[in-house]
């Protein structure tokens, strides 16, 4: 049963429908909320950007890599990142997958064809400082609150919600700081792991001191003795819940009047007059009060289901490409096992620098280790680009692994499996340009979570009426926040409550947007 | 402008012969104002009312701080001006849009007083930002105890204070995050949502007619001064002596000398007469010179004034009202209108009262017209039953714009036939008896006519009227003044200001308040002021009894 709305977002939906009306054969008739809520989140943050023509799903033929000069590279994306199986109608216009039955992209193998039907690709988010410092997904996915955030970067969302949803879903769910499984970076990371292991299964952890997040380093041993461990000694630190939620705040005041008007209806001497304004009164505060009621939606864990052993690492290069792989590979599985017993609700994976794998000629050790990938190379040549498309083949083949590692069974009532009930939203940093920490056009993969979101299919929210002229603010479509807006409305935060609301004036610089686009959910993603 | 044609289309036409509507008393006497009070002892009805919005944000300021009204108004508190709270505002129901509007406003009070550590320790006697456990619930019910039962306008029981720091405890857990300040929040808005805050209701003791003392409190308050009850007189109410002999009389004095019931007769008299209702829009050739830059506010201000003079200064009668020519130092503007020197205090000749100043006679434009006039006359000063008119307006008005002819001659001929004259014989000539005046209130011989913002035509201003059918006695007007001083020593005008009174301070046009107008009436006729006709009302023994 679709829960009812409130007026106030009835309003909100009306405002949204008006600003979606050209699109309007975009929106399905599906509403707003399902009649589920992903049980589960998962966040996977994926650093620095994605080439565009690595990225666009099922567009292989399209646009060769090795037809294209470097130099093509630096277009704004939004000139090259729209496949050209779209028909573009102004924006939010999705395309069906089922027909691409190859691989969906360079960067997409086969591997992602079982998971597509659950899979939505959503291309051409922007944010609306986007020009330097693209530290955008670490910050609004897992991993910086509000105060640690400089404001020139992450107003519009940070202004909306004020920390990371990971942290704020964690918050709804459990009351806990949500777990961040830490994907190795360095040299000294992975010996140190590696050794750790060898050791006999040592579980490295770490509060990090910024943020208060629990960090995991990934541990290769066995998933569940190891888990089980873990918690034994050391659980995720709690923290206070969320600031309670308007909606909640406002029904307990609701009862409370409806409280005091029945009581002098029901106890003392009325005339008529005042009867009869008292039983209004009463009519309209349980009528508020019921629409804000049914908006909450509970989430009940379900049971634990044992995970399978991570399976043997992929082919890499050299030694360390392998023993990161491998340990990058068990950090995804050592998160479905997490998952899997309920060990915990909220995952953040942090995959760190993925691009940060030793590619042959673009750079090895020191600070040049850390960022001399591709993503920070001029000009980079065609051969550099093609050891980076493997590298991000490779990562999101393990995330696909991963997926399929939730997508089995885990209520035999609905046939639902661990995945159908888990929201995962992948996000990399940054848009594709070379070189940009740009964030113009961040491709965005939402899996999972279904009864709540439409999968199976690719949005296009470009808006070409928001592009500006001058490179240094190219607004490209609708914006990156209305993503996790939409995120968190399917676990029932929707009200904009959190964190400092002061950096919130920042969003309204934005130009070309109102503010109340990205306080709205996406339209025609569910 | 005034809104000539919304009078014209109340008045124009549509009574037949004699005036007389289902409230008239009797088709030869169709006064709203009682002669009578045959209801003595019935009481007068519990009707409960919302409070307005000026009211709503007075108790915040006056309970909570000055802060907390500015919360509440930052939020857009509805309605967003009291104009619906006027005479009969009391028929005013709550909408999905005004609770929600209150429950907003409630909560941004309640944010706002935990906004600092000051306002937090000043309003609830601890520091409700830091204070937790058994010492924020001692905090939150001294709160309750005090500001809490000031919120509401009566006692609570214990049992009641209880149970709301029940709800407070239980708030703040569910705030965990913010610890008690959520108990605080919720605690401070339940109040300002409760029903008791947000209506003004008369409650009867047990099974009597009697009214309790906080009713009776809160409506001598809130009727005298437009605020809840001050500290004394719930301080009489709390303790039972209210209702004691002598007490509320010396009660009900004591809060008219207060600068609050001064205010509250301002809004009565603008509400009443409407003198501030109009805009400016008259062309430069009509003006002929004159700034009119700030005319509105300077005769609004004059008139404000001049009865805030008469009413609390000179205990004036309303008689006086009418008769009077003192003023307030003439702006230059006034003065250029009324013909007299920049400063001066007192009128020409040609002029006396109301009726006779720039804001009742100014309409904004270049035209005026009978019918408003009138109406000013018959409905708002002898509180005449005037029903809707029953023809096409419009026409009429573009049938009489197309006559040459005085406005008088206008309205007389438009208004010529049988369906139109029952009403018009009362609004017709006691609007021709301010022909003296032009459309900005300037002493005229000639009527000049203008259209499209230039002279069209004129006539002579003929301001003799026959006023029989105004007064119900013969008697003929020779201009403003000469109608003010016959309307003066009528008795139907001083019966129509308590009733006008009366419906102002009750919200309402009730029948079961005939009494109530009649003992202020009752005080006028016996030579007493406007305030001691307003002392009579609060005293009237139907004031405090409760019917259904």
């Amino acid at each position: 049963m679709s829960r009812p709305f409130t007026r106030r977002e009835l309003m909100q939906r009306l405002g949204l429908a008006a600003a979606s009306l050209p699109f309007l054969d975009a929106l399905g008739n599906r509403a707003w909320a399902g009649p589920t809520t992903p049980k589960r989140l998962v966040s996977i943050v994926l650093g620095h950007g994605i080439f565009a023509q690595h990225w666009l799903p099922f567009v292989t033929t399209a646009l060769p890599i090795s037809s294209m000069s470097p130099g093509s590279l630096l277009k704004a994306p939004s000139e090259f990142l729209r496949p050209t199986a779209f028909t573009q109608k102004n924006g939010c216009t999705a395309i069906d997958l089922a027909p691409f039955t190859g691989a969906l992209s360079p960067v997409f193998s086969a591997k992602w064809q079982a998971l597509k039907a659950k899979t939505a690709f959503i291309n051409n988010l922007g944010c609306s400082n986007h020009i330097v410092q693209g530290h955008t997904s670490t910050a609004m996915l897992g991993g910086y609150k509000a105060p640690n955030i400089p404001g020139d970067q992450y107003g519009e969302f940070v202004g909306m919600i004020g920390e990371s949803i990971d942290v704020t879903v964690g918050r709804k769910l459990n009351g806990r700081v949500p777990l961040t499984l830490k994907a190795p970076d360095t040299r000294d990371d992975i010996n140190a792991l590696e050794l750790a292991d060898v050791r006999g299964g040592q579980v490295s952890f770490r509060k990090n001191p910024t943020t208060g997040q629990f960090q995991v380093l990934p541990f290769l041993t066995d998933p569940i003795k190891t888990w089980d461990r873990l918690f034994a000694s050391y659980m995720p630190p709690t923290m206070g819940p969320m600031k309670r939620d308007a909606n909640e705040r406002r029904v307990a005041l609701l009862e409370r009047a409806l409280s005091g008007v029945n009581r002098i209806r029901t106890d003392q001497r009325l005339s008529s007059w005042d009867r009869q304004r008292l039983d209004q009164h009463a009519s309209i505060l349980e009528g508020q009060r019921t629409n804000l009621a049914n908006m909450t939606t509970p989430v009940t864990p379900s049971l634990a289901t044992p995970p399978a052993r991570p399976g043997p690492a992929p082919m890499t290069t050299d030694a360390f490409n392998e023993a990161k792989g491998r340990l990058y590979r068990a950090q995804f599985m050592n998160a479905a096992a997490a998952l899997k017993m309920n060990k915990e609700q909220v995952i953040t994976i942090d995959c760190g620098l993925e691009n940060e794998w030793l590619t042959e000629g673009i750079g090895l050790g020191g600070s040049q280790a850390y960022h001399g990938n591709a993503g920070h190379l001029a000009n980079p040549s065609l051969a550099i680009i093609e050891e980076c498309r493997k590298t991000q083949q490779y990562v999101f083949d393990t995330i696909a692994d991963f997926l399929a590692e939730l997508d089995v069974l885990e209520d035999p009532a609905t046939g639902s499996t661990y995945l159908d009930n888990t929201l995962v939203l992948i996000t990399p940093e940054h848009d594709g340009r070379p070189n940009g920490h740009l964030r113009a056009s961040v491709p965005s993969v939402l899996v999972g979570g279904f009864g709540t979101f439409v999968g199976g299919k690719s949005y296009d929210f470009s808006r070409p009426q928001l592009q500006q002229a001058s490179p240094d603010c190219i607004y490209t479509g609708f914006s990156h926040s209305r993503l996790l807006y939409t995120v968190l409305a399917a676990f029932g935060v929707t009200t904009p409550e959190q964190g400092d609301l002061a950096i919130q004036g920042e969003a309204q610089s934005w130009s070309g947007a109102d503010i109340t686009d990205w306080s709205l959910p996406l339209p025609g993603l569910t | 402008m005034r809104t000539f044609v919304g009078a014209l289309l109340l008045a124009l036409c549509g009574c037949e012969g004699a005036i007389a509507g289902p409230r008239a008393e009797s088709p030869a006497d169709p006064t709203l104002a009682p002669k009578v009070c045959s209801t003595r002892g019935q009481g007068s009805s519990a009707r409960m009312r919302l409070l307005w919005r000026a009211a709503y944000l007075t108790e915040l300021s006056t309970h909570l701080g000055a802060g907390a009204a500015t919360a509440a108004a930052s939020v857009g508190l509805s309605p967003a001006t009291d104009k619906r709270f006027t005479f009969e505002s009391a028929g005013s129901l709550l909408t999905d849009a005004s609770i929600e509007s209150l429950a907003n406003t409630a909560d941004a009070v309640a944010v706002w007083s935990l906004s600092s550590d000051a306002i937090a320790t000043q309003l609830y006697g601890c520091n409700a930002r830091t204070v937790t456990g058994a010492e924020a619930e001692a905090c939150f019910a001294s709160f309750v105890r005090s500001t809490g039962q000031r919120l509401l306008r009566r006692a609570m029981t214990d049992a009641e204070v209880d149970d709301t720091v029940a709800f407070f405890r239980a708030e703040a857990l569910e705030g965990q995050s913010d610890g008690t300040q959520e108990g605080f929040r919720q605690g401070l808005a339940s109040l300002l949502m409760h029903p008791d805050f947000l209506w003004v209701r008369d409650r009867p003791v047990g099974d009597t007619a009697q009214l309790d003392a906080f009713s009776v409190a809160a409506r001598v308050s809130f009727a005298l001064t437009g605020q809840g009850p001050d500290a004394a007189l719930f301080a009489a109410a709390d303790d039972g002596t209210l209702l004691n002999d002598g007490v509320l009389d010396a009660q009900v004095a004591r809060l008219l000398e207060t600068p609050a019931a001064r205010a509250r007769s301002k809004t009565f008299f603008r509400q009443w007469l409407r003198y501030d209702g109009w805009s400016m829009s008259a062309s430069p050739a009509f003006l002929d010179g004159v700034d009119a830059t700030s005319l509105h506010d300077d005769a609004t201000a004059e008139l404000d004034a001049f009865i805030d003079d008469q009413t609390w200064v000179k205990r004036a009668g309303p008689s006086a009202l009418l008769t009077s020519r003192t003023t307030t130092p003439l702006t230059p503007t006034l003065a250029r209108i009324y013909e007299a020197a920049p400063g001066a205090t007192e009128l020409p000749s040609n002029r006396a009262g109301l009726l006779t100043r720039v804001g009742l006679l100014a309409s904004g434009t270049d035209d005026w017209h009978v019918v408003a006039r009138g109406l000013t006359v018959a409905q708002t000063l002898l509180c005449r039953d005037i029903p809707p008119p029953t023809i096409n307006v419009a026409d009429a008005i573009r049938q009489a714009e197309a006559l040459r002819v005085s406005n008088a001659e206008r309205i007389a001929t438009v208004t010529a036939s049988t369906s139109c004259s029952g009403c018009h014989r009362v609004i017709n000539p006691a609007g021709a008896a301010r022909s003296d005046f032009d459309a900005l209130g300037r002493f005229v011989t000639t009527e000049k006519h203008y259209a499209g913002g230039a002279f069209a035509f004129e006539v002579p201003a003929v301001a003799t009227a026959d006023l029989t059918p105004v007064l119900g006695k013969t008697a003929t007007a020779e201009g403003s003044v000469s109608l003010s001083n016959l309307l003066s020593t009528s008795p139907e005008y001083e019966r129509c200001f308590s009733t006008q009174y009366v419906r102002a301070v009750m919200g309402r046009a009730d029948s079961s308040d005939e009494c109530l107008a009649f003992d202020g009436a009752q005080s006028l006729a016996q030579g007493g002021s406007m305030v001691d006709a307003m002392r009579a009302v609060m005293r009237s023994p139907d004031f405090l009894l409760w019917k259904d």
